[in-house]
């Protein structure tokens, strides 16, 4: 049965997408409802996918991975047998959920139910096109999530950029043409560089007697049994490193973000901000640390924790200089997704879990961020804090959600944010205090730079750009049950994030004790190379 | 006179394809004064196709002896399969596009190269691999300076078009032929299956490095078809002038000829067994991978400049033989599970589909009253021909290597072989490649974007001739499939780039 759910889980939207190119642009609330009605069907797999996932309790001693039996597929789809002697190597159509991609895959499907809705009124040129690339993008999305094969993970990762040019380039702001290119090239330069990388851990990962794996569970079996040499795992892992921090982004990567996070159209940027950054911490949690552990304590801890701190200052103080609330938001984008990486990169379970935990937040309080920045430009379309302020007095429930958003999003207590980033910071606090004090500037300045933003927008005497004769009213029905089912994840994440935590635990601890046995090998040089 | 008779009896069997095309060819040229209607030519030129295609030897056939002068064996019938192929889609984008009054000849000379594509492939002599080349080479001369319908006043441009490609093809010619004289002079035959075997031997008469000259020269020959650098200087100017129909043929045969001949030469040993020696095999394999480099540099970074769109695609099909070339030269250890060669004989026949899918689409939307020459001229593309930009955008996904297209498959089988590769300079190649691709993606995402996300000032307005049509669905659809089912395919490029006695190229130590 469960995995009937996966597969219904991916074909669903895919199915919409196919209605909505049907139906065609003449019949929009048909498009509309059809995509409408594919992303709920997605959630509603997504939702048994989640709340039934149990963590495989017989597992493998020596191997992180091991995806729920229940919701395992396994097809072959290209077989490269050389010789008739050994068994072939095959690539698989590998399709599982564990402990790491769970609530990923819950937040993706939770997320494109508000990104449909915004798009409601919003879309009216292409509809069709628009509503068929944003489902296959869903697709996409919950592809990399649930692919346990490596070239499987690579084609979902890879394909997510085609709908996403597309969004950006034909339903983004002024500069689309711009943003669409250079997040496309940016991306796809780097993640071609990956590939390198990630054919160089397959085919270095051979077991005597065994074909080649693309298996990522087997492949994190086997660099458990046998690592590969540590100068050559630190080769692969910067070419690792360059597709997946372009991705996240890092510091000196992250230029194309602010662009396309701002250029695309409203359901894009939440997509983009709520779930596309995430493929890239998500591919280091899911190939670096597994696969390439040594050189993650050798190089990739230095490396990305300098950079992530960076990050979180530079896009706080940007976040902090902007006057258009979007690029704001970006930025702010930029800063959170340092912490993420500063605790991932903190190499031990609490860093890891908040990582983890960080994702989800960061996917539901910056995707609520762009929502609600959407319906302010729907109603006043200038998005120039210079220009807008007052607006509690015009729009106190679209206020209300902004006020709790914030708030969420700096990590007050009791929200989501505060509990993702207090392990981030343990975690990394741990190891190089250094770094998570540097971090900590960055939740003060990311209070700064919101609640100037809440201040200015919201509060003191109303400001509004002339808008004619419209009457400018308050959320309305459809903008609330975009906005409300993610509030109520954040609130519940902030109070009770036992269920969130203890689903991913097993895995977690499993990596982490692999990068401890690893640090304990690389402090002992003399035992390790006499093996 | 029994014996000869047997002989050639016994040869055309082997070549039975080509020497229906052959013959049809000199019906359609000696037809051609006559006054007959146009469909009737092209009618027998599809069915002369058609009875190629079912003469071709089933794959499963056993390998026949490798004494005479053709072969047939599971790599010749490959390429022969594409050939033939080719000319179908070429046969059917051609369709009522040819000038009534010549089209006969233009028909009889399009017929030829497929056959000598064919020939290429089954060669198993020196001399008559020469011959086949040649009859690729010289019918794509008539091609080059006829006129189509609608360029008769670029008479100018074709000349200096078929000028350029003739003398760079002539002397392509004598390089292979130099080669072919070293090969000859130090075994003493011109049987490619005796020279293999002498040279396993160490029967040579003149030792390695007369073989290292051979190779090199014949390689060089033979990378002009490729359009490899640095012999690709005519590529761009040529597909720049020349009638767009015989662009279309040309991108796809040239280098289809290239790759067979190589495969004879070189991924069925003749060079490679004299040259299995430590030393050579490493300089023989890093001749490919200078070849592999340059073309990549080329192909990548010059044609982000280009505006003219078949010049464009001219440096796309150079950076491809880089790729191709990898491939050439990335013999796979003895147990990789991915070699060189089978990731070559794999990216063969997608690179034939997109490239010849991009160049039919480009050709069929020009028309006398609104060109379509650079890039711009595509501007809006995606409102006025949402098929057919749709089709295209599958073939230039294909070419940058996105998944869902089987260009994705194609990469990354190079990118495994390189990897693999018993030269570890070749991973060096897998990044060089990869940095390289990310390069060139551009200009291939500028014509989408061109097509998709600008408007045209003057829209295209010309009616897609539905045979013409049909060949990009085809095209698309088999690289969406070979993307969702690349099994079958690759297992027949591991037996085509097996066949031949082994070892290949890195098998032998």
């Amino acid at each position: 049965m469960g995995k009937m759910w996966l597969l219904l889980m991916l074909l669903a939207p895919l199915a919409g997408a196919a209605a909505a190119l049907y139906l065609g642009d003449g019949r929009l609330r048909l498009v509309r409802l059809a995509s409408l009605v594919a992303t709920l069907a997605a959630l509603l797999f997504a939702a048994l996918i989640v709340t039934n996932y149990q963590t495989p309790t017989a597992r493998t001693a020596g191997e992180p991975f091991g995806s729920d039996p229940d919701f395992a597929i396994r097809m072959p789809w290209l077989i490269y047998s050389q010789s008739e002697q050994t068994a072939p190597t095959t690539v698989y159509l590998e399709l599982g959920v564990d402990g790491l991609s769970v609530w990923l895959i819950g937040l993706t499907a939770l997320l494109m139910v508000p990104a449909v809705l915004i798009s409601w009124e919003t879309i009216t040129d292409r509809p069709a096109a628009y509503y068929a690339l944003l489902l296959s993008l869903e697709t996409a999305m919950l592809g990399v999530f649930c692919a346990m094969d490596a070239v499987l993970f690579y084609v979902f990762f890879e394909f997510t950029l085609l709908p996403l040019f597309f969004l950006i380039g034909l339903w983004g702001g002024p500069r689309k043409r711009y943003a669409a290119k250079k997040f496309f090239i940016y991306t796809l330069a780097g993640s071609i560089i990956s590939l390198v990388g990630l054919v160089g851990v397959i085919l270095t990962l051979r077991d005597a007697g065994q074909p080649l794996t693309f298996s990522l569970t087997e492949l994190a079996f086997r660099a458990g049994k046998t690592p590969i040499d540590a100068a050559l795992q630190n080769w692969l892992f910067l070419a690792l490193f360059i597709g997946l921090a372009v991705k996240v982004p890092l510091f000196p990567f992250h230029t194309w973000l602010p662009l396309a996070h701002v250029e695309a159209p409203t359901a894009g940027s939440v997509l983009l901000a709520g779930v596309l950054l995430k493929l890239g911490t998500y591919g280091f949690l899911r190939l670096a640390l597994p696969l390439l552990p040594a050189a993650c304590l050798q190089i990739g801890q230095p490396l990305v924790a300098l950079l992530a701190v960076i990050g979180i200052l530079y896009g706080s103080l940007c976040a902090l200089a902007q006057d258009d609330i979007k690029k704001l938001v970006a930025y702010s984008s930029v800063a959170h997704l340092g912490f993420c990486m500063l605790g991932l990169f903190a190499l031990n379970a609490e860093g890891m879990s908040g990582a983890l935990l960080q994702m989800v937040n960061h996917g539901l309080s910056t995707g609520l961020l762009f929502l609600l920045v959407g319906m302010i430009y729907d109603r006043y379309h200038t998005r120039s804090m210079k220009e807008l302020g007052g607006l509690a007095q015009r729009l106190p429930l679209l206020s209300f959600f902004m006020v709790v958003t914030c708030l969420a999003s700096v990590g007050l207590p009791g929200l989501n944010g505060f509990v993702g980033e207090v392990l981030c910071l343990f975690g990394m606090y741990a190891v190089h205090p250094a770094y998570a004090v540097w971090g900590a500037v960055g939740i003060v300045l990311g209070a700064w730079y919101l609640m100037t933003l809440l201040q200015r927008v919201f509060f003191g005497p109303l400001r509004e750009p002339a808008h004619g004769d419209e009457v400018v009213t308050d959320m309305n029905r459809r903008e609330l049950a975009a906005v409300v089912p993610l509030v109520v994840f954040c609130v519940w994440i902030g109070v009770y994030p036992k269920p969130f935590l203890g689903a991913m635990k097993p895995e977690i601890t499993a990596l982490a004790e692999r990068l401890a046995e690893t640090a304990r090998q690389l402090q002992a040089p003399s035992t390790s190379a006499g093996e | 006179m029994e014996g000869v008779l047997s002989a050639i009896s016994g040869a055309v069997g082997l070549v039975g394809s080509e020497a229906v095309l052959i013959l049809a060819a000199c019906g359609l040229f000696l037809g051609a004064p006559f006054k007959v209607p146009g469909v009737r030519w092209r009618l027998a030129a599809l069915a002369a196709l058609g009875l190629a295609w079912y003469l071709l030897p089933a794959g499963t056939e056993a390998a026949t002896s490798y004494a005479g002068a053709f072969k047939s064996d599971a790599g010749s019938t490959f390429f022969r399969s594409i050939s033939v192929m080719v000319g179908l889609f070429m046969l059917l984008v051609s369709w009522g596009r040819f000038d009534e009054r010549i089209q006969a000849e233009q028909l009889a000379s399009v017929l030829l190269i497929i056959a000598g594509l064919g020939l290429t492939a089954a060669a198993n002599d020196l001399i008559v691999l020469f011959l086949a080349l040649e009859l690729v080479s010289i019918p794509t001369y008539v091609l080059l300076y006829l006129p189509e319908k609608g360029n008769k006043a670029d008479a100018p441009r074709r000349a200096e078009a078929a000028m350029k490609y003739f003398m760079l093809s002539v002397f392509s010619a004598a390089m292979f032929l130099y080669g072919a004289s070293f090969l000859y002079g130090s075994v003493g035959s011109t049987n490619l299956e005796v020279i293999r075997a002498a040279l396993r031997e160490g029967a040579d008469r003149s030792g390695t490095a007369v073989l290292l000259v051979a190779l090199i020269t014949l390689v060089a020959g033979l990378s002009f078809r490729l359009t490899a650098a640095p012999f690709h200087f005519y590529a761009p100017d040529v597909y720049e002038g020349a009638p767009p129909l015989t662009v279309t043929l040309l991108s796809v045969a040239a280098k289809l000829a290239g790759v067979a001949a190589l495969d004879q030469l070189v991924l069925n040993g003749v060079l490679l067994s004299g040259l299995s020696a430590p030393p050579y095999v490493t300089k023989a394999a890093g001749l490919f991978w200078v070849l592999a480099v340059a073309s990549m540099l080329v192909g990548n970074v010059l044609g982000l400049w280009q505006n003219n769109l078949r010049r464009l695609l001219a440096y796309s099909g150079i950076a491809h033989a880089g790729y191709m070339v990898i491939g050439l030269g990335a013999g796979g250890a003895a147990d990789a599970a991915i070699t060189g060669p089978s990731a070559l004989f794999f990216y063969v026949p997608i690179y034939t589909l997109m490239t010849f899918g991009l160049f039919a689409a480009i050709t069929l939307l020009d028309s006398p009253e609104r060109r379509v020459e650079t890039v711009d001229d595509l501007a809006g593309l995606g409102k006025s021909h949402p098929v057919v930009a749709f089709l295209m955008a599958v073939f230039l996904f294909s070419l940058i290597g996105l998944p869902p297209t089987a260009g994705f498959f194609a990469k990354l089988n190079i990118f495994m072989a390189a990897w693999d590769s018993e030269q570890s300079l070749y991973r060096v190649l897998a990044l060089v490649m990869a940095v390289l691709a990310a390069v060139g993606a551009w200009y291939y995402l500028r014509i989408i974007a061109v097509m998709y996300l600008r408007d045209a000032v003057k829209p295209l307005t010309v009616r897609l001739p539905l045979l013409g049509l049909l060949v990009l669905w085809i095209c698309a659809l088999s690289l969406l499939w070979f993307f969702l089912r690349p099994s079958a395919l690759w297992r027949e490029s591991v037996d085509a780039s097996r066949q031949g006695p082994p070892p290949a190229v890195g098998r032998q130590r």
